[in-house]
């Protein structure tokens, strides 16, 4: 009976993925802009649950749970408690005015903003480098979860590199023909489908973890779980705010959810975007990570050694293979929904915001180039992650932090503050990365602060002076 | 700066307001003294009750407040 767990994921794949194919049949992408922002279609439930499930990936089933595990609950107030009071609050800043600009001048990518603004090219591809630098770990991440969970589901009988094949061929099929329509109207089922199993699974946890008794049992026995600076020692309440400011404002301006803002079809949606992805994402997705990690604790009070496989074990372990299958399909959904989002942002970022604006190419060439390097993005994610996994963890200690970096550039842009000038912009944008560079790899995290803070304050440091040198060059605000 | 910003703006005052003058010190505070309240956890669990509330009812109303700025401001462009 091992094909059973495994059936039923394949099930759910493919019927989640349906309304992609759907889409196709109501929207065929001409353009460009079509293809980016859906020719600005998107209903209010496509934009909510799309934006949600975007984040809803292969971090909330395995990577948020170990982070939890590693550092207690200081890590679950830098990631759960930051996230819905910086991140989720840009969004309903940002997506306003980001949806009126691509209703007057079209604009898709944060680069887009950047150069309407700025008129100039320079900043818009240094934005489009670093944001394309940032999405590569991302996306390899999400590969690497799909495939660890078809082996697990197959008891090791589909290898590692079958189970991410599948997956990719079933994607790259939907999101080449219809573009962000498709892989938003396969985000609507596949999001609702997994924040339903998410409750299941946060229900069940509770249960394992023995309720409020259970929990409060666990401060007796690892009280460093519920304390600064946590389970590791690493997360002191300076490394927390260190931590939690430039991640949780660099996700909002990454392209994969900026790109979506400009998508809906009446900015009124984006008003009720806050108050709906609050609630969805506390109750039903991080809350399940919470009680599963409490839960791990309880289950294995000697320590588990692979904390982000914790949830796939448990349940592996105790529910029915069909049951195991549901929560294997939902978590092959989440990390669909967001790779595919990841994988347009990757195209565009290359095809619309470095190659069109360095090299003259045509509306239909440049479509051409943005949707083949999705899919050879992702079969080059896929490949490397099998060949060299270090440059992958390499570049991904430094992906987190380089939204805050660009946002330099794409703050300005969005909100029209003119004090900022191209030069003080990218200035500020390759200076903050050098920092990032510097404070990652060689001098780790100076004075106990995360290295991302120090990138975010020299870009912002940076911006500042620059633009004050070269405050002749103000550029003029966008009229919206 | 239009209507929808103005609201946009407000919004955003209170709300750093509430994050780093209320959430914060009694946050930091219960991570100092964990059993003021009845043992940590209780004091987690209605640290993060009260937050959430906070969340969902600010993201509402400003939702609701930036719905009737814009249906304001659209009303004024079309009378113009």
């Amino acid at each position: 009976m091992w094909w059973v767990p495994l059936a039923v994921i394949i099930a759910v794949v493919l019927v989640t993925s349906l309304p992609g194919f759907i889409a196709y049949r109501y929207f065929k992408p001409k353009t460009l802009w079509d293809f980016m922002a859906a020719g600005k279609t998107l209903g209010l439930l496509a934009v909510a649950l799309s934006v949600g499930a975007t984040q809803w990936s292969a971090l909330s089933f395995m990577g948020f749970i170990a982070f939890y595990y590693i550092h207690g609950v200081p890590g679950w107030l830098a990631m759960g408690l930051g996230y819905m009071l910086i991140s989720v609050f840009l969004y309903g800043l940002l997506g306003y005015r980001v949806n009126k600009l691509a209703e007057r001048y079209k604009i898709a990518t944060p680069p887009d903003a950047v150069e309407l603004f700025f008129k100039d090219k320079m900043p818009a591809v240094i934005t489009g480098i670093l944001l394309f630098i940032c999405l590569l770990p991302y996306m390899q991440v999400q590969i690497g979860g799909m495939a660890y969970i078809l082996e697990v589901a197959s008891g090791g009988r589909i290898p590692f590199i079958y189970g991410a094949l599948i997956a990719y061929i079933v994607m790259s099929v939907y999101m080449w023909f219809g573009g962000l329509k498709s892989i938003a109207w396969a985000n609507i089922l596949q999001g609702a489908f997994f924040l339903t199993l998410a409750i299941a699974i946060g229900a069940y946890m509770w249960g394992l973890a023995g309720g409020a008794a259970g929990i409060s049992q666990l401060t007796t026995t690892i009280p460093q779980a519920f304390m600064f600076p946590g389970i590791a020692g690493v997360m002191t309440a300076a490394f927390l705010l260190s931590w939690t400011i430039p991640v949780q404002l660099g996700w909002p301006l990454h392209p994969q959810i900026y790109m979506q803002f400009a998508a809906a079809k009446r900015r009124e949606y984006l008003f009720y975007l806050p108050a709906l992805v609050v609630v969805a994402a506390t109750g039903l997705y991080f809350m399940q990570q919470v009680i599963t990690w409490l839960a791990g604790r309880v289950l294995y009070p000697g320590g588990f050694p692979e904390p982000d496989k914790l949830l796939i074990t448990i349940l592996y372990e105790k529910w029915h293979p069909v049951l195991f299958g549901l929560v294997g399909g939902a978590g092959m959904a989440a990390m669909m929904t967001t790779l595919s989002t990841q994988s347009l942002a990757l195209g565009s970022t290359f095809a619309n915001d470095i190659i069109k604006r360095l090299v003259k190419v045509s509306e239909e060439k440049a479509l051409l180039i943005l949707k083949i390097t999705m899919i050879v993005g992702l079969f080059g994610g896929l490949v490397l992650w099998f060949v060299m996994p270090w440059l992958l963890m390499t570049i991904g200690a430094l992906s987190a932090s380089i939204g805050a970096i660009t946002a330099v550039a794409i703050i300005p842009a969005t909100f029209n503050i003119t004090f900022v000038t191209k030069y003080g912009a990218s200035a500020g944008m390759i200076l903050g990365f050098a920092v990032l560079v510097y404070t990652t790899f060689i001098a780790k995290n100076p004075l106990g602060l995360y290295s991302g803070f120090w990138g975010m304050i020299t870009a912002i440091i940076t911006c500042i002076i620059v633009s004050l040198l070269t405050r002749k060059h103000r550029p003029q605000p966008i009229k919206i | 700066m239009d209507e929808v910003d103005k609201v946009d703006l407000q919004h955003l005052i209170i709300h750093i307001i509430v994050m780093f003058g209320v959430f914060m010190p009694p946050g930091a505070f219960l991570f100092m003294k964990p059993d003021i309240i009845g043992g940590f956890p209780l004091a987690l669990w209605i640290y993060w009750i009260f937050a959430y509330i906070y969340l969902v009812a600010h993201y509402f109303i400003w939702g609701r407040r930036r719905e009737k700025a814009y249906m304001k401001m659209s009303m004024k462009m079309g009378k113009g």
